[in-house]
């Protein structure tokens, strides 16, 4: 760096940023952080970027290809389905649900997993090992094992397959803040705050929370990449979403009936959803590296 | 244990060339027909035979007890034989179980003379000790003819087809002359009866293996483990997978049968049509549409195309209001553009229908009146029959293909789209194929989009079991439209033999059906059919359900064209 | 060491009660009766012991019956095929165990070894090149992995059937219900045919499966052999001068397996979600598929042993594998997935 900080030995970065500087080392981090960007401003925008409407059925227009070919359309940039719905919107609203659905499933989920993480971390003598089972019964059961009981007892829909999928992510964010308060709680600066006459309270609000932050960005972030695999897979097996909203594993479902001679109705979900899930992971993946070398150096 | 059984198979065939495929992964290239190893030593190779895709569970091994063209595929043709058939090619009855008839001069007494030497199938579940005679064919009749018989209550005591065209009130009597003669009395005249004995419903069980079943206290599997003197005889179902049957060694034409057939259960038309490319099927049901061009151009896959005598409709719920007005009815059909439906649904595979009956049926009269898109007038309509804006319906679209309609789903969200814009909003509904007949029956649809094939060349197939009072209760009137003028018409219809004096009645009757709009035609759907080129002897048939008598999978043969060798051959 | 195997044995019984009550209380909550929900389509002479379970007032006699009835097969009557449901997973369970078999064998058999090199040459092209590779492995959708499988394989190369176990035309007895044993115990004629056709059945759900769990093996191995190669004793095995064959087979290799094994437990209900879907999508005659009709035909008897069935196994693997790192490595955390 050509910058001169002639004071640099005064200069410490907040964790964060420390943080962010480690990431930005990382080529491909970066990389995967600006294809999620994107894909959060398709989602953001979706409804004033694209140029029709969803479950518009342009009938003169039946399963065209995609521009690049030679029987597509510049009108259909991607082409239409069976339907004659345009490709390009859908998949902006599919990005849309798929990824907010997700984001939010999670946010829920690592709300209430943190809570009871933490009430079990720091009541200390509330080891109750019956909880303990029920969260190891429920992180082994398979997401789409929950998935069936909850259709078959509440029936299909986005917000049922987004209950399911919080179910299942609940104990992975309990152990994680439940070890994470334990292992902070026999650390010395816990004991000082705590001979200082700390409330419990305060200290999980002023202490061990700001350190818990990046760990639970970290699981979060992880955990968004599983949600959206298991919402679309969901949504593919006519378990979630159902069809006339355009999530993109229903897409896939939808055009599996032309899949031969229009496989863009395929692709093009699929691609969307594994683009979402790799930057995701890239994004994880650069983070927790950035943190363990953080603590490292 | 497995692992060591591939490594132990490995070793086996360590200088076969099947390793060598197994390791490079190009099984392509080494399919059996192609194995020199196997040509020489002139061992059989794989085994033979004929496996259709069928896109659903048949509801019995029964055709009597169940209109629905999956029952009658998996039986009629292949299980049993009737006393009489229609030719394939020519549509003309002709003998079967029965080797001749005679008509007595006033058209009431039909007597039969049955053909000897015909044996029931030998199988695991039951050995037959006698041949076929006239008691079978009374026992077959009477299951359905006669609320008394024994069997007639088994399996839920519902003969739909018999009864949607009224047929055993038709009947007076039928007597066994002797062991190889029967003769069938009639009340009245009815001149499409031989017609309907020569349908896929009219099939001959054994009366032996009803005895059988009534001493083993286990009368509901006459549906289920069925005995027939078709040319194939029933081995294993199992259920959303697949139907074995093997050949009838003594069936009683002289027919070219296959080591086995399979009816591969494919309910996805996409996967059914995959399959057929990758050759794991040899012919399916319900081709999409949308596919045939590709099928066409694949050199492996020979396509049939036939006009088909049957219409796609869409059906008003005349015992429900406010459909029971024929103005509403009238705005909502008023409401739909047909054409745009024929481009998006048939992909042109089908002509636009202006009555129930095709084109192609001497019924069928031209001056009809059609109606015409017309949202404006639609909308008029509505608001005199003082429907709000935004009323609420349901548009039911059945779940299977059927070659009258394709993708009903889909036309039923085109549909949805049109009603919209005259204010109407539709909500579509669908369950299982059985539990979507079941609440049909029973009413419980304000509209449905479905259709009719024909079971026979007769006109009154599509009247009778279509739009009569009869057929309600049996459960093929899915409009629950009953009026009493069209009935004497059609009624009056069977009476005569004169196919002019029929024909003006049927037009009275057209006429009726466009006023009153009990159903709106949409489409009469051409019938293809496609097969791998190894398969010989299918064709179209005419009437009713498929036939795989006489056909075989040549295995021998090569593909027709030799310049792409890549994707010529079959793993 | 006996400890822990009594305390597991405990765990693993009291897992499996809470899931017999967990499928017992299901009956109650599905939509419709409660008695229709546990018998299904069954006759009362058929399953007498799941017919009295039904019949009592108390509701904890009830569940005793029940648990009785489960003993003893009778798990009900599906409403869809309408056999009784213990003859109908039966049937089809060995299918889906060994697809999940021969997946896991393959992501194993690749997995660990391509992990220890990526772990060993921590930072160097080889591990980056295996790192991101893998990354995008295990980004696939499964379902949309196995379309493009069976679009680029089966219908443009046409080199692979895309459905079921084997050829229909094939009719072999079931014995085991693993097609290869069944078709070794077989009597049919050609045997050869039969077994390249139910391999060449095998190779793309096995493929679709595996390489997804083979990315995380992969990754999980690398991770632990990274964590092992920079602990002291590593190094102070270096300083000493011993060979680096020597520090990899006395050191390294045993230490960096130990934490892969429970990982492996970890993975297993991923796994078994992958199997279903690609159960469903290649029409492999598995206990996924038949979970998945039954919910679309509202086959409750049905869902509720199934779910039942399939929590009950991956609840005995993960914890016998959880066991088995115990004894192996008493030191460790019992919990390990929290540390993912």
């Amino acid at each position: 760096m050509l910058d001169v900080n002639l004071y640099d030995e005064e200069h410490h970065p907040s964790p964060l940023q420390a943080t962010w500087h480690e990431f930005k080392q990382s080529h491909i981090a970066v990389t995967g952080l600006l294809i999620l960007g994107i894909f959060v401003i398709i989602a953001l925008l979706g409804p004033l970027l694209s140029p029709y409407d969803p479950s518009t059925q342009h009938t003169n227009t039946l399963l065209i290809p995609p521009a690049w070919d030679d029987n597509g359309s510049i009108l259909h940039v991607l082409g239409t389905d069976a339907l004659g719905r345009d490709m390009l919107t859908r998949l902006f609203y599919g990005t849309q649900i798929t990824l907010f659905a997700s984001i939010f499933t999670v946010f829920v989920a690592l709300m209430i997993g943190m809570l009871l993480g933490v009430i079990a971390g720091m009541a200390s003598g509330l080891r109750s090992s019956f909880v303990n089972h029920i969260l190891d019964i429920l992180m082994l059961t398979p997401t789409l094992l929950i998935a069936i009981i909850i259709v078959a007892i509440l029936g299909t829909g986005l917000t049922n397959a987004m209950m399911a999928i919080g179910l299942a992510l609940i104990p992975r964010f309990v152990h994680v803040t439940r070890d994470f308060v334990r292992q902070e709680m026999n650390k010395d600066y816990i004991k000082i705050a705590r001979l200082d006459g700390a409330s419990q309270r305060q200290l999980f609000v002023t202490n061990i929370l700001p350190n818990m932050v990046e760990l639970l960005i970290v699981h979060g972030s992880l955990a968004i990449s599983v949600a959206i695999l298991d919402i679309s897979a969901l949504g593919f097996l006519k378990l979630g979403t159902q069809t006339l909203q355009p999530e993109l594993g229903v897409m896939i479902a939808e055009g599996l009936s032309t899949a031969y001679i229009a496989p863009w109705n395929i692709l093009l979900p699929g691609l969307g959803i594994f683009l979402m899930v790799l930057s995701i992971n890239i994004v994880g993946d650069g983070l927790r590296s950035a943190l363990r070398n953080r603590l490292t150096h | 244990m497995s692992l060591i059984g591939i490594a132990s198979l490995l070793i086996q065939r360590v200088r076969s060339v099947i390793l060598a495929c197994v390791v490079l992964g190009s099984i392509a290239a080494c399919s059996p027909s192609n194995n020199p190893i196997n040509t020489e030593s002139g061992a059989s190779s794989a085994p033979n035979g004929v496996i259709y895709c069928s896109e659903s569970n048949p509801t019995y091994f029964n055709p009597q007890l169940d209109t629905s063209s999956t029952t009658s595929d998996a039986s009629a043709h292949q299980i049993y034989s009737r006393l009489l058939d229609f030719n394939q090619t020519t549509g003309r009855i002709e003998p079967a179980l029965a080797s001749s008839w005679l008509v007595s001069e006033d058209g009431l007494t039909y007597t039969f003379q049955l053909r000897r030497d015909v044996q029931f199938h030998n199988t695991d579940f039951f050995t037959p000790s006698r041949n076929f005679n006239a008691d079978d064919v009374i026992f077959s009749f009477e299951r359905w003819l006669d609320p008394q018989h024994p069997f007639h209550k088994v399996n839920g005591g519902n003969y739909p087809y018999f009864s949607s065209i009224n047929l055993p009130s038709t009947i007076a009597s039928i007597e066994r002359i002797n062991g190889y003669r029967v003769e069938i009395s009639l009340y009245k005249p009815d001149s499409s009866f031989l017609a309907n004995l020569a349908t896929d419903f009219a099939v001959i069980l054994s009366a032996q293996y009803g005895d059988y079943l009534t001493i083993m206290d286990q009368p509901q599997n006459i549906d289920f483990y069925p005995i027939g003197t078709g040319p194939y005889r029933f081995d294993t179902y199992r259920k959303n997978q697949f139907i074995r049957y093997l050949p009838h060694e003594n069936y009683w034409r002289k027919s070219v049968l296959a080591d086995q057939l399979i009816f591969d259960i494919t309910p996805s038309s996409s996967i059914r049509f995959a399959k057929l490319i990758t050759g794991e099927c040899d012919s399916i049901a319900y081709p999409s549409q949308t596919e045939i061009n590709i099928m066409q151009a694949n050199p492996e896959i020979i396509v049939q195309e036939k006009a088909g005598l049957n219409i796609g409709f869409w059906a008003f719920n005349a015992s429900k209001p406010p459909f029971d007005q024929a103005d509403v009815r009238r705005a909502l059909a008023l409401a739909i553009d047909k054409n745009s439906i024929l481009d998006a649904v048939y992909f042109n595979s089908a002509s636009r229908a202006r009555s129930l009956i095709p084109p192609s049926s001497w019924a069928f009269n031209s001056d009809i009146k059609e109606l015409n898109y017309n949202p404006v007038l639609a909308r008029e309509l509505l608001a005199q029959a003082d429907i709000p804006d935004g009323f609420k319906m349901t548009i039911w679209a059945m779940p299977v293909v059927r070659s009258y309609n394709p993708d009903a789903q889909r036309m039923a969200l085109l549909i949805k789209n049109y009603l919209a814009a005259v204010g109407v909003n539709a909500t579509i509904v669908t369950y299982d194929w059985h539990t979507f007949r079941e609440k049909l029956s029973q009413g419980e649809h304000d509209s449905v989009l479905i259709g009719w094939s024909a079971d026979n060349g007769d006109p009154d197939n599509f009247y009778r079991p279509l739009l009569s009072c009869d057929a309600i209760p049996s459960g093929t009137n899915r409009a629950m439209w009953c009026n009493q003028e069209f009935d004497a018409l059609v009624n009056a219809a069977i009476r005569i033999s004169d196919e002019d004096q029929r024909a003006l009645l049927y037009a009275k009757a057209n006429k009726l059906i466009a006023q009153e709009i009990p159903i709106y035609p949409i489409a009469h759907a051409n019938r293809y059919q496609v097969k791998n080129h190894k398969i010989q002897g299918l064709i179209i048939n005419p009437f009713g359900s498929i036939r795989f008598e006489n056909v075989v999978k040549n295995d021998t043969l090569t593909t027709p064209t030799t310049t792409d060798t890549s994707a010529s051959q079959q793993p | 060491m006996i400890t822990t195997l009594i305390r597991y044995f405990n765990l693993i019984c009291l897992t499996l009660l809470v899931l017999v009550l967990l499928s017992f209380s299901l009956a109650f909550f599905f939509p419709g009766d409660s008695a229709v929900n546990l018998l299904g389509a069954a006759q009362i002479a058929d399953q007498p012991l799941l017919s009295q379970a039904v019949n009592q007032s108390n509701v904890l006699v009830q569940f005793w019956y029940y648990v009785q009835a489960l003993f003893n097969g009778q798990w009900g009557v599906s409403f869809a095929t309408g056999k009784p449901l213990y003859e109908d997973i039966m049937q089809l369970f060995p299918a889906t165990l060994e697809l999940s078999l021969y997946a896991v064998t393959l992501a194993l058999v690749f997995g660990i070894p391509l992990g220890f090199v990526s772990g060993l040459q921590y930072r160097k092209k080889i591990d980056h090149a295996f790192m991101s590779s893998s990354m995008v492995m295990y980004s696939f959708p499964v379902f949309w992995l196995a379309l493009i499988l069976i679009l680029l394989v089966s219908l443009q190369a046409q080199w692979l059937p895309m459905s079921g176990r084997l050829s229909l035309l094939y009719d072999i007895p079931h014995a085991t219900g693993f097609i290869l044993v069944d078709i070794a115990l077989s009597d049919i004629a050609n045997k050869q045919y039969a077994f390249h056709d139910a391999i060449s059945h095998l190779i793309l759900p096995t493929l679709s499966v595996s390489f997804i769990a083979f990315a995380v093996f992969l990754r999980s191995t690398r991770r632990s052999v990274v964590d092992v190669v920079s602990t002291e004793y590593i190094k102070s095995a270096q300083t000493r001068g011993l060979t680096a064959s020597n520090i990899f087979f006395k050191h390294i290799l045993r230490n960096a397996l130990l934490p892969v094994l429970p990982l492996l437990a970890v993975q297993i209900s991923t796994l078994v979600t992958n199997v279903m879907i690609v159960e469903t999508i290649f029409s492999w005659p598995g206990i996924g598929d038949w979970l998945i009709q039954a919910i679309y035909e509202r086959d409750y008897p049905a869902i509720r042993t199934g779910i039942m069935l399939v929590a009950m196994i991956v609840v005995v693997f993960t914890l016998s594998l959880e066991c088995l790192s115990q004894l192996i490595d008493p030191t460790r955390d019992r919990f390990a997935y929290a540390r993912r």
